[in-house]
Order: structure tokens, then sequence, then C-alpha cells
């Protein structure tokens, strides 16, 4: 290499480069490629078009938690009581359904109650102060236990109609080649995730967020209400887990009273693995989904190759350190 | 723990009967006072304990001082030791967590109060009781070699368990008593037994899905708890695999709808007044100062379709009727023909 | 005798034919570079001039595309820094490295901390930490404090130890005082001399050419990634060094010419201001197309008041007045529905959202221009807006699309400014609009202000130093222990007495 290097051969970099580029910022989406394929290889199983169709089903309450997650997470918060809004929200709805009322009135009234512990969640963080993961833990423990009392601790079957409908309901498949109908709660799941991408890329709100969990004192500075914009996201959070709560209980069908206690965990390890910066300001929504299929798919392919039950909880959780430590590196190499 | 048990328990219990009447022949200036630390007030489970309770007092003339920690273990510690200070003749407790009550304990041993401990064991002790659940898993194991017997005309298949939480008691010993007869089984296979972490109910909702990808000639699923039994059968009812049986544990109100409509085919149930009654009255025979075995092990009943028509005349009865219910029996055998016996 | 050296001796680091390119950016272009024992020399350029980029490849820290480097004549090549600190070259970064939780003398001895096995010979390390301070003629930092807890001066002076700790050879200081006030600077100067004699090449990467003038022996200087010129300083003068640098000649530094007519409206009007003790009853009035200065030594209360009329600071009294309404200020945001910008010399921390695209940046405080469906931003406006203003501002990134911390400073800077040029604010509040920025890039930011004067807007900037207030201000106010000392017409103002004056001194 001599003078001879002109500026102009330098600006387009050779293919190579642009693939390496490519990947490591969708390192998620290679992963995702390679468990796929590896899976694939070795399970015949695994790649029949029920199974895929039964993992989106199965990531669905994750990946919809996990939007709001990325949301928080983006403004450099944490919300660790989705599995509570959901279970309140749930058990809501399904007390309402039980005493007989119309579907209808049971999901608003669910959606309202797990959105009303999101908007304490942003009162508590941002209006007193509280440090997200103490505020959050707090209802956490408090939306669980309220929902309890309203539920008076025991479990309540739902077998309402439209309940039913959401859980059973698929798209026609395709006889000929075998293949089934995709599963309605999937395509509520993807429906979600196109729609909040969407608002993300191209509203004020989805910039702010973007901008607080960059730097927050430009973002104020540059006028952008810091406070309120972050009290919205926590209620947002809670909405998401409302929508995930008439999820899981269309599903189950019986709301219990640890229903969606533990969630909060693998939607973070979704989010992390989808490449959401858990300091804030990076990150993609439409990414957690990513996130969220590699780790249901891990499980699902661990139960079809007969993995002891005790190594597929060990296998998730070294998913989620090399998700960390695969980021950390690409980073790495994306800053040098 | 044994599959033995029962058969003691019945000989246990006779016995006990027997030395009760003796002991009452005795009579007592003043009634006997026994002190019962529930866990918590607000679970019907709890209630359902208390009401047992209470009856074992009427029927033996002795008075209960019924406290709870409503759910926080200090409290409980301060309900334990002003009973001690009221220098009760025994004290039952359910421990929330067993670590704290040793400066408690010593405080009983110190006052004479002998202290009976539900499901959990603390140095001091006068007595250990709680469920058989291992033979309750052995029992559910007989009913689902019945069940494939009459599918196939000899006892064959594949099976699947959902489990509970790794690690946990309960889902040792309903999983273990269930694969110990089992294994008498040859051309029975367990082809899977997976664990729904924290007894998740959506976890139950995908295993069982995966399996049914997996394992297409599943026969039976056996789910440690309702609350993971009643999802699995929405899967199968929603794939058209209601071909696969479901066996199941707890005996909740929706375990019980389920073997009504025929989603499930049995369940396990733990009867909390039987419990309960269970829980005061060997506190009562150990101040009476009867001989009562360090561990007393209550089986649950088998609730299957053919007798749950009995079983839920006896849950009414439980609620209603608890003065003239026979509590001193062991409880499969109250189970077992409570249709012949008490409906008519 | 550098001199003489130079000429007589191989030059203990000889760096040939340096290019280095990043994707997109040809950062370093065939740059030959020498530097002899005993010598101070200076590295100077803009900034994106290649500087930091060269003493970097020099490091370790990138790898170069072409060119080799001798270290005492041998060829060497080192894949990372500690390679290069092993070898004797070692580095004083700009931004520092300490760790602020760890003790002084921990710092100094990072990763190769005394005594055997898991324990620290914590007395060991102290007296050994102490020894090297003292050598350096540093005196009163206690070993043993947490880093976080010194002044920056002192914490910079550590950095230098904790260096000098492994003896390089060759010893590079980027940018060393830009964090300085005079005093410490002055401390500086005297150490740096006293290691000439130590036999080490000292090379100095600066923006303050007085600095230079006095301290340096040769002076190397990079313009857009190539070689310009390596002179002896001796016989430079601190002109053509400056105009080598920006690669023109200086002629209007600072673009002078009366801007507001004292009677020209008054757009904004403060009465009656305190904060706490920090600025007391600070009454004044700025006029439209005026620029007011206002100054005073470090800690004068000029920093809190502006941030009050930007709404940051709530413990305010006193009455503030927009085109004669008074108006509340409390937040950033008011402050911006106000009418009112700010700019600070905290770039990173304060101006920009460094992952976030420049488009984004600029318009960040203006999104509501864009608003389209109550919620949505169009953002075809948004990217026209955007690319007109980044194109009016000169700022040179590959796309608006590129993240904002991937520019260099001065281009950080401009976004800044952008920014607010774009959001339109009547009256614009700059703190310390140049520090850290060079020379080229500073003339660019006066004739910006210059222009806003002219424009009608009105516009406050808060500075320590005299000279730029003195160049550009119509009027200037200086503060002295927060209260409003006194107010020159520019006519009346001159260095001697802004001096006096800030020092609490009223003629």
């Amino acid at each position: 290499m001599s003078q001879s290097f002109s500026l102009d051969t330098m600006t387009r970099p050779r293919l190579t480069t642009q693939v390496r580029a490519w990947a490591s910022s969708n390192s998620a989406l290679v992963a995702l490629l390679l468990l796929f394929a590896f899976f694939g290889l070795t399970s015949q199983t695994f790649l029949l078009p029920n199974n895929i169709f039964n993992i989106f089903r199965q990531m669905s309450v994750v990946a919809v938690l996990g939007i709001g997650m990325t949301l928080v997470i983006l403004i450099g918060g944490i919300d660790l009581s989705v599995g509570s809004s959901l279970f309140m929200a749930a058990g809501i709805s399904a007390l309402l359904l039980r005493d007989g009322s119309p579907a209808g009135v049971a999901i608003i009234v669910g959606l309202v109650a797990a959105t009303l512990v999101g908007l304490l969640n942003g009162l508590l963080v941002e209006g007193a102060g509280i440090s997200p993961v103490i505020a959050t833990l707090g209802t956490l423990i408090g939306a669980r236990g309220l929902a309890l009392v309203l539920m008076n601790n025991a479990q309540i079957r739902v077998t309402d109609p439209f309940f039913d409908y959401i859980a059973v309901t698929r798209t026609p498949g395709i006889e000929a080649l075998n293949i089934p109908g995709l599963p309605l709660i999937a395509i509520i799941v993807f429906v979600l995730y196109i729609v909040t991408a969407l608002l993300m890329r191209h509203t004020i709100y989805g910039r702010m967020v973007y901008a607080i969990g960059g730097n927050q004192t430009a973002a104020r500075l540059s006028g952008i209400p810091v406070k309120r914009i972050k009290i919205l996201t926590y209620t947002l959070c809670g909405f998401y887990a409302g929508i995930a709560g008439m999820l899981i209980a269309a599903s189950t069908g019986v709301i219990s009273p640890n229903l969606g206690s533990g969630s909060e965990f693998y939607t973070i390890a979704a989010v992390v693995l989808g490449g959401t910066r858990l300091t804030g300001g990076i990150g993609r929504v439409e990414k957690t989904i990513i996130g969220a299929f590699i780790l249901f798919m891990t499980l699902n392919w661990m139960t079809i190759r007969r993995i002891p039950t005790e190594w597929q909880q060990a296998a998730t959780g070294l998913l989620v350190l090399a998700a960390i430590l695969i980021d950390r590196v690409a980073q790495r190499g994306r800053a040098s | 723990m044994n599959r033995k048990m029962p058969f003691l328990m019945l000989v246990v219990s006779l016995f006990l009967l027997l030395a009760v009447g003796i002991g009452a022949v005795g009579a007592q200036d003043a009634p006997l006072r026994i002190g019962l630390v529930q866990l918590g007030t607000d679970n019907p489970f709890w209630i359902a304990q208390v009401a047992g309770g209470e009856e074992a007092a009427r029927r033996n003339g002795f008075e209960l001082i019924v406290t709870s920690g409503e759910g926080d273990v200090t409290r409980q510690v301060q309900a334990f030791e002003d009973l001690v200070n009221q220098g009760v003749n025994a004290i039952s407790i359910n421990p929330l967590d067993a670590n704290a009550f040793g400066p408690a304990m010593e405080q009983a041993a110190a006052a004479n109060i002998p202290v009976v401990c539900l499901f959990s064991y603390m140095e001091g002790c006068a007595s250990v009781l709680g469920f058989e659940e291992r033979v309750n898993g052995g029992l559910v194991a007989q009913y689902a070699v019945q069940l494939l017997t009459e599918k196939y005309g000899e006892p064959r298949g594949n099976v699947a368990i959902l489990l509970g939480a790794l690690g946990q008691d309960i889902n040792t010993n309903r999983s273990g008593g269930f694969t110990d007869v089992l294994a008498n089984y040859p051309n029975i296979t367990v082809v899977a037994a997976e664990s729904t972490g924290n007894w998740e109910a959506d976890k139950a909702v995908s295993l069982t899905e995966n399996w049914l990808t997996a394992y297409p000639d599943l026969d039976l699923i056996y789910g440690l708890s309702d609350s993971l039994t009643v999802p699995a059968s929405d899967v199968l009812r929603r794939a058209g695999r209601e071909d696969i049986m479901l066996v199941s544990y707890d005996g909740t109100e929706v375990g019980l709808a389920g073997i009504a409509d025929g989603s499930l085919r049995s369940t396990v149930a733990l009867l909390p007044q039987y419990n309960g009654f269970w829980n005061v009255y060997a506190a009562y025979l150990v101040a009476s100062g009867v001989q009562f075995p360090s561990t007393y092990y209550m089986p649950g009943a088998m609730v299957t379709t053919e007798n749950l028509a009995g079983f839920q005349q006896l849950s009414v009865d439980l609620a209603d009727n608890i003065t003239s219910f026979p509590f001193e029996l062991p409880v499969g055998n109250i189970v077992a023909d409570y249709g012949q016996r008490f409906s008519q | 005798m550098s001199a003489a050296r130079a000429t007589s001796l191989p030059p203990l680091l000889e760096m040939r034919g340096i290019t280095k390119h990043f994707p997109g950016v040809l950062a370093l272009s065939d740059v030959d570079f020498a530097a002899t024992a005993g010598e101070i020399h200076a590295l100077i350029g803009q900034n994106g001039a290649g500087k930091s980029t060269l003493m970097k490849v020099l490091a370790g820290v990138y790898q170069p595309n072409a060119g080799e480097i001798r270290v005492a004549g041998e060829p060497v090549r080192f894949q990372q820094p500690r390679a290069a600190l092993r070898s004797g070259v070692g580095v004083v970064y700009q931004d520092l490295s300490l760790v602020p939780q760890l003790s002084v003398a921990d710092n100094i001895f990072l990763g190769r901390e005394q005594g055997g096995g898991i324990l620290v010979d914590q007395a060991a390390l102290h007296s050994e930490a102490e020894r090297i301070l003292s050598e350096l003629g540093v005196s009163g930092v206690d070993v043993k404090r947490r880093a976080a807890g010194l002044p920056l001066a002192q914490q910079q002076l550590v950095e230098i130890a904790k260096v000098l700790s492994h003896e390089p050879r060759i010893l590079v200081l980027d940018e060393p005082t830009a964090a300085l006030a005079e005093e410490e600077t002055a401390l500086l100067m005297t150490l740096l001399r006293g290691l000439k004699s130590r036999e080490i090449a000292i090379i100095y990467i600066s923006h303050r050419f007085k600095e230079i003038m006095n301290l340096c022996d040769r002076a190397t200087v990079l313009r857009n990634g190539r070689l310009v010129k390596t002179v002896d300083v001796a016989s430079t003068t601190e002109m053509e060094l400056i105009e080598l640098t920006i690669g023109e000649r200086v002629e209007a530094f600072f673009r002078h010419g009366e801007h507001a007519a004292s009677d020209a409206a008054i757009a904004l009007e403060v009465e009656h201001l305190s904060i706490g003790r920090t600025v007391r009853d600070v009454s004044f009035t700025v006029h439209r197309g005026e620029i007011v200065g206002l100054t005073g030594l470090l800690g004068a209360g000029q920093n809190e008041l502006a941030r009050a009329l930007f709404g940051l600071t709530l413990e305010t009294s006193g009455i503030i007045r927009r085109n004669g309404k008074p108006v509340q200020i409390t937040s950033p945001k008011a402050a911006i529905e106000h009418g009112i910008g700010l700019l600070t010399e905290q770039r990173k921390t304060e101006g920009l959202v460094l992952n976030m695209d420049v488009r984004a940046n600029l318009t960040l405080p203006s999104l509501g221009f864009f608003r389209r469906w109550a919620a949505f931003i169009d953002n075809r406006r948004e990217n026209r807006a955007a690319s007109a203003m980044a194109e009016r501002m000169q700022v040179k990134t590959a796309s608006t699309h590129a993240p904002v911390g991937t520019l260099s400073g001065g281009n950080q800077q401009k976004v800044i400014l952008g920014k607010w040029l774009l959001r339109d604010p009547d009256i614009l509040i700059f703190i310390s609009p140049t520090q850290g920025i060079d020379v080229g890039a500073k003339a660019e930011i006066y004739a910006q202000l210059t222009d806003l004067a002219a424009a009608g807007k009105s516009i406050l900037v808060v500075s320590e130093d005299l000279i730029e207030i003195l160049g550009i201000s119509d009027r200037i106010m200086v503060l002295y222990q927060g209260a409003l000392l006194q107010t020159f017409a520019r006519a009346d103002a001159n260095e001697e007495r802004l001096l006096a004056a800030i020092q609490g001194n009223v003629q």
C-alpha cells in the first residue's frame, strides 16, 4: 500500500467487509439462523411446520412482555413486575368472566388494571425517585398479592368462548403440503411487533425514547419532557403485560396463583438476546422477538431431543450469558 | 414411607381411638387448651384446615386457640411465643420458615409444652404431620396402570410427566412414588418427565405441545398439579388428541371440574378439613399423654371418574355436616366407598 | 542541544509513511514523524487532522495500513497498548483513564501491584507512589485518597506519574493542559522541562500556541491527515504556526463590528436574580442583536446564572422578562418554549446523544416542527431540514444518518450549534463555546456568533477566556462572588481592566 491509495477507493468497502458489518450489527439474527440450522440438522421433528408454529405460540407471552420491556430498557429502566401485571390482568378478567361479564368488558378491565400497575411503576420511579429495580420489585409483590386477594387465592378456570377462539383459531393450512394454519396468537404477536416497531421509528415518542436512553441530560437540555416520557413508557409496559395476560389466560385456560411468575427473567433474557443494551438507548423492539424465538426454539429443541430437564435450565442460562458476550465482542469489533 | 403405610395408619388410628377412649375415662378437671399457629387466614385451604381443627376440639371437648402469622414469619414466631406464655397444653404449628423457630422451640421446651409440627421438621417436635405425597404418587400410578390395561388389554404404553419445581420435596415425592410403581411394568415407558419451572401453567402448555410433536404415540400424561394438568387438557382438546389420558394431583375445584367433563381421568384430593382435624387432634393426643408416632403422614384420596359423585358428596358433607364426618377413619377408605356408605 | 542531537544521532522515534484508513475516511496519509531524545516535540493540527490517530498508531491502539515505526533504530509493531508500554512508549490520554474508586497509589500501580501473592503490600505501595510523585516535583497529593476526590489538575498529574512510573523512553501527552488552570499549567511546564534531562522524547499535543512557543523545541503540523511541515519553534512565530495549522492566512480572527444599536428592543430582562449564595441580586438586560459577554473567576456564579436562565436551577428568586413580559422558566422545555437555547462546553454529556445519528441530534429540540398525524414525524421534511442544516454548518460526515459519536469534536460542536439554529430561538446562551476545540473551528464559531447577532438574535456568552470575551462582546459583564460587579462597553474594556475586575477591583 502506498500513496496511490485514493480516498475514492476507500469509501467503497469490499463485499466481505460489508457482510461482516451486517453480521456484527445483526448478531441476534445471525445467531438465530445458525442455531436454527443446527437444530434442523439434528432433529427432523424440529423442522415440522407445526412445530415451528408451536414455538411461535409458546413464545407469545414472553414476546409480548418483551415489547414493553424493550421500551423500558431503552429509557434506561427495568420492569421486574411484568409477570405480576400479567397475572393481575388475567386474574381480573377471569373473575369477571366467571361472574358473567361479556368478554369485551373483561378484557378492557384486565388491560386497564395492568396499565395502572405500569403507571404506578412510572410514578414510583420518576415521581418518587425510587430506583427501578426496587420500585418494580415492590409492584411485583404488591400486584400479585392484590390480585390473589381479589381471586381469594383460588384457581379460576377460563372457559369463555372468545378466549377459546383466540387459543384455537388458525389460518387455513395447506393440506397438500401437510402444513397446518398459523395460530391466531402468533399473528397477534407479529402484528403487535410490526405496529410497535413502526411507532418507535416514526413517532416523536419513539425518537424521544432513544434520546432519553442515549443521553438523558442532553435530551432534557433539548427540551424533551423526560419524566413524562419515562412514566408513559412504564405505563405502556404495563399495557403490553396486560395483553400478554389475555394471551396466557386464553392459552392456559386456568389462572393459578403463580401464573406468570418468573416470566420477567425470560423476558429480560429475550430482550438481551435481541441485542438491546441494558444501559439504555441502544436496541430495537423488533429484535426482541428474535431473542424470544431463540429462547423458545432452544427449549423446544431440547425437549424434542430429550435433554434432561435440569440441563435445559442450565442451557437457558448459558444462552443468555453467551448473548451478552457475543454482543460485547461484536461491539468491540465495531469500535476498532 | 412405603406402600404399606395406609394399612399401618389404619392400625395406628384404631389404636389411638382406643387410647383416647381410655384417656377420656380418666376425666380431667379443666379442658385442655391447644394452640394452632396457621400460615395465614386468607386461603380457602387454610380456612378449611381450621374448620377441621375446630371440629376436633368440639368432639373431644378441648379449647382450641387459633392464631396465624398472616404470611409473615416474625408474626408467626410472635404468635407462637404468645401461646407459650399463655401456658397452653400443646401447640400445633405449620411454620413458614422452620429455621426461624429455634429460640421459640426452646421456650416451648422450657415450659414443657409439646409441639406438633406440620409439613416441616423442627428440632424438638413431638411429632411431624404431613401428607403422604409419595404414597399418593403410587396410587396415581396404580390407576394409570389400570387405565392403560383397559386400553391395551395389558399394562403397556407411553407416559409423560409434567413435573413441578425441581428440588422441591413435593415434586420429588409425587413423581417418585409414581415412577417407583411404574418400574414394575416393563412395557410402560416414561418417555419424558420435564419441569414446568416453578409450577408454571404456560410451561405445561408448551411442554404438552412439544410432546405431541415429539411423541405422537403418547398414551397418558401425569401432571403433578391440577394447575398443570388442566392447561394440558386444553392443549389436547385443541389438537384433537383427547385419546391421550390425563391423571392429576391436588383435587382443586378446577381439577374436579375436569374429571366431571371428562378431560381428566383422576386427581388426588388432599381434604384440608381432614388434614386440619388431625393437625389439632394429634396435638391434643400428645397433650393428653398419648404415645403418638414421631411422624404421621396422611394419604390423599384418589378421585376418579368412577367415584367422583361420591367424592363431591363428601366435599359437601365436609363443609355442611362436619359434625358427623368420620374423621377418625383413614381417608382412602372414606373416599373409596363414600358414595355407597354415606350418601344414601 | 536538541537541535544538535537531532542531526548527529538517529532519532529515538521514527515513523515513516504512516497511512491509516477507517471505512470512508483516510485518517493518515503517508505521514513522516520523528522525535529525538531530550526534546519536547509539539504535534499540532486542527481536530481531525490526524494527531491523535498518529499517536494511537504509535501506541498500538490502531494498526497502520502502511508505514513503519522504528524505536532507537529498531523496527517495531505494537499489537496492543500494553506491548507499546513495555517497549517504552507511554501515552497520557486526553480523557483520563484513572479508576475513580481506587486510591492514587493503586491507580499508579494498577495491574502490577507490588508484594507477592494476592495481598498487596499497601505500605510499600504508598511509599513508592510518594517517591514517584515527589521525583516529579509534585507535592500535596495524598496517595491514599481516592482518585475521584482529587481536583482535575491533580488527577492529570497522577495520570502522568502513572505513565512515567513505567519509565518510558517516549512520552506522549495528548492535550494535557486542556483541563488545567494557569498555575497548574505552569507547574506542568516545569515538570516537563525537568523530564528533558532524563533523555526521553516528549511528544506534546496541544491547541495552545502560547504553550508550544514557550515549551517546545520542534513542532510538527498535520492537516487533513497529511504532514504539513516540521519546524524549529525558536525560528518560527506564533502567527506562522497558526497559519500552517489552518492552512490560510489569519485575517480577522475575531470579526468585530457593531451589532446592536443600544436602542434596539430589549429581548431579555433579568431583575434581582438570586440563586442561593452563588448568584446574588443580579439585574441586567440583553438587547436584540447584541452579544453580551459574562465573565468572572471560576465559581463567581456566571455558569449558575446562565443555567438558571435555561431552567436548570429551580432555587431562584427574581424576575425574568422576555420581550417585556414576566416568564416562569421552570425547565429547559419551558426555556425553549420562551425562545431560549443553551449550548455548553460539555458536548458529550450535555449536548449530544452520541449513538443517535446526526439528523436526530439536529432535530431533537425541534421535533414539534415536523409533527404530522398528531404523533408522527414527517421523515421527508425532517431529513431535508437536517441535511440543509448539516450543509449550512459544513458538518463533515459521510451522511446525516451516521451516529454523531463518530464525528470529530469540532464537527460535533457544529451539530450542537446547528440543532439550535434549526430550532431558531431568539436568545442563545453559550457557556465556554470554544473550550477544547481547535483554532480553525474556533474561528468558525466566532463567525457564526457574529452572523447570529447580525440576524437579530441576542447572545449571552459565558467564558473565562478574557481574550475571547474581549474579542466578540458588545458589552461585558463581570461577576464577582456572585454579584454583578461591573459592566463594560466594548470601547472601555481591555485585558488589564477585565483582569482587575474579575478579581474584585472596580475602577
